[in-house]
């Protein structure tokens, strides 16, 4: 009986839980473990055309140059999971320029309440943690040494360049490409 | 209001799911089964070597309290723990701290890996397991049900009622992010732009992607929004209907499925936690068949160290294959269970609002006998109750008060339903597509009942009335109680 009134409690209390922890991954970042499941948010488009986001390796040894993509990069790891280090690692300034319109229009609203310094510190600090050098300086090398393994070739240079690609809603043909940022690594 | 509403809620946590610890234990084995088999038994060591160093992100609670990455050596230590970690849960030896420690090490494990940013989709996996392994799973068909006295072994049935909770909050909290981003606009579709950022980007161009991707059919697409986000959202609207749970679960598996045949991700962890609903209909003759087997496999030490051997050669074997053998194990399992979803939808969906495997039901309809209305339903409901599993009986035979009779009644077993909800417990028990009417069981009851009550009192008006109440043809005197 004891035993019951117990598991009770913890049927009352297991909600709150949760609630709560969605608010948190909601506003903050999704803690790990966690019990949600990747929601996907919007992808943005008009109804005409829509905007997707790559990368793109370009290796140069002398004076041929040739490029690697994500996916050859990646495998077999996951591509996801590489794309979003390379946006911490890289990209992480703009990591809020990522957001779709409605996105801007949540996260503005909740900076509007908390002050922008306190959005800054609490929200966007731990969505978006910043790399040392040290941890780039590792994660760069990672890089050169995977596309050395992958195509064979020794002291190159490596621009790394982030692509936004516009298609066209209906026929999906390319209407237009555009390096939105690029570093070197 | 608050008084029924707890009495419900503490009904639901502690009689949601009763099952049998035999049905139980054939669970533990299935769950395994397939978690070995198509999901496959982590390994971490493979992963973690590819990772660049220091490259440490982890998201806020667990990861934070490590400063990187352990060491390979720690990985491959654990590596041989969950090895045989997963073996002994399948054979039901030590049961509980293997199940725990496996279940431990691969959430552990894993937080290490989503700390470089890749989304956690199999967490509820290795929580189902973890909170299963204090459900009492191994009191039958295991090995240490022969080398220990587990009959004192209590079955926690609650455990079910808080893993179908956190089922349709995580399917909840997919569908919230979805509605809140705006999913449902009409002038795009999200689901399009997803299968398209899979088909260029990701190229995932295999199964039926090609055909998707020159279908222009834009209802089609705004279809499967609608769908996805009213699916994921409602997973947590059924969690106190079993039975409708149980039909989410199945939709789940037909969603997974059109998601592998459409932008080739197959997605089978969740596979063994659906199960885990079904389990109380596993029926009486295959637990008393496993019975048997399992008694013939054990009954002597020879014999109990001979399977002990051939299961750990075939599960060596398995965990030996290469990513790609798991890959067409993964799918043929996602486009079988999809198969298997369009048959039970199409053909059978009164499978899908069983309410037990076992119980041989007691079903009653009491109904006005001199209602023409009533008496088409009572041979609606005979034309579609081939079995003949329904009886019936006139309400004037049951009651001299009149005011019995705007209601039709219905009993099955103990349990007695009117109005609005009997209609709909006699529809799902219908065989042909009657059951689906079952669904409206989630439109609020005193809205239910108004439409019915309404129908009730003008029925005589609408459909007209006898002089005498039905008299049964001979052949179905027997289907009438007297």
């Amino acid at each position: 009986m004891k035993r019951n009134k117990s598991i009770i409690i913890l049927f009352y209390f297991f909600p709150l839980f949760l609630i709560g922890h969605l608010a948190y991954a909601l506003i903050v970042r999704e803690p790990y473990p966690s019990l949600m499941m990747p929601g996907f948010s919007k992808i943005d488009t008009d109804g005409k055309e829509y905007k997707l986001t790559d990368f793109n390796f370009i290796v140069q040894a002398g004076s041929k140059i040739d490029t690697v993509n994500l996916k050859n990069l990646a495998y077999p790891l996951s591509k996801i999971a590489l794309s979003r280090a390379i946006d911490l690692a890289y990209f992480g300034n703009d990591s809020e320029k990522n957001y779709n319109s409605i996105q801007n229009k949540y996260y503005s609203i909740i900076k509007l309440f908390i002050g922008e310094k306190y959005y800054r510190k609490y929200i966007i600090a731990i969505r978006h943690p910043q790399l040392n050098k040290s941890q780039k300086d590792q994660f760069s090398r990672w890089v050169i040494k995977r596309i050395s393994d992958k195509k064979n070739i020794y002291g190159f240079s490596v621009i790394l360049e982030k692509i936004l690609i516009t298609r066209d809603y209906k026929s999906n043909s390319i209407i237009r490409k555009k390096v939105i940022n690029q570093v070197k690594l | 209001m608050i008084i029924r509403l707890k009495q419900f809620y503490e009904k639901w946590i502690f009689n949601a799911y009763l099952c049998t610890s035999s049905q139980l234990g054939l669970f533990r084995i299935a769950f395994i089964f397939i978690l070995i088999f198509f999901v496959g038994v982590p390994q971490f060591s493979n992963k973690i070597i590819n990772f660049p160093d220091g490259f440490y992100n982890p998201p806020p609670f667990f990861g934070q309290i490590f400063s990187d990455i352990p060491p390979i050596l720690y990985f491959r230590i654990t590596d041989i723990i969950l090895y045989l970690g997963f073996f002994c849960t399948l054979i039901g030896l030590f049961t509980k701290v293997s199940g725990i420690t496996s279940a431990s090490l691969t959430i552990i494990n894993f937080g290490f890996i989503f700390s470089t940013g890749k989304i956690d989709h199999s967490f509820i996996l290795w929580f189902t397991l973890f909170i299963m392994s204090f459900s009492g799973w191994a009191k039958n068909f295991s090995i240490d049900s022969i080398i220990f006295n587990t009959k004192n072994i209590k079955v926690q049935i609650w455990l079910f009622s808080l893993l179908s909770l956190s089922l349709g909050f995580a399917f909840f909290t997919a569908g919230l992010i979805k509605l809140i981003s705006g999913w449902l606009g009409t002038a795009d579709s999200m689901v399009r732009a997803f299968f398209l950022r899979n088909y260029y980007v990701q190229q995932k161009q295999e199964y039926l992607a090609n055909f998707f991707e020159n279908l222009n059919f834009q209802l089609f697409w705004e279809i499967g929004d609608w769908f996805t986000v009213f699916f994921e959202i409602g997973f947590l609207a059924v969690v106190f209907q079993v039975s409708l749970f149980r039909f989410f679960t199945l939709l789940a598996i037909f969603f997974h499925g059109m998601v592998m045949l459409m932008m080739n991700i197959s997605f089978s962890a969740y596979f063994s936690v659906y199960l885990l609903f079904w389990t109380p209909l596993i029926p009486n003759k295959i637990v008393i068949k496993a019975q048997d087997t399992f008694h013939k496999l054990t009954q002597n030490r020879t014999r109990l160290l001979i399977t002990i051997l051939i299961l750990f050669i075939f599960y060596s074997v398995r965990i030996s294959f290469n990513e790609h053998v798991y890959t067409i194990f993964r799918d043929a399992l996602i486009l079988c269970t999809f198969i298997m979803s369009l048959y039970i939808f199409i053909i059978k969906p009164k499978i899908l609002f069983l309410n037990s495997g076992n119980q041989i039901e007691t079903r009653i309809i009491k109904f006005d006998g001199v209602c023409n209305l009533c008496n088409g339903f009572v041979q609606f409901v005979i034309n579609r109750d081939k079995n003949a599993h329904f009886k019936f009986s006139t309400l004037q035979d049951s009651y001299d008060d009149k005011k019995e009779f705007q209601t039709i009644i219905f009993q099955n077993n103990e349990v007695i339903y009117e109005k609005s909800t009997a209609f709909l417990e006699i529809t799902k028990k219908l065989n042909g597509l009657w059951p689906y009417l079952y669904l409206f069981i989630l439109i609020p009851k005193p809205i239910r009942d108004f439409i019915y009550s309404i129908i009730a009192k003008n029925r005589y008006l609408w459909f007209g009335k006898r002089e005498i109440c039905m008299i049964p043809t001979p052949e179905l005197k027997n289907r009438f109680i007297l």
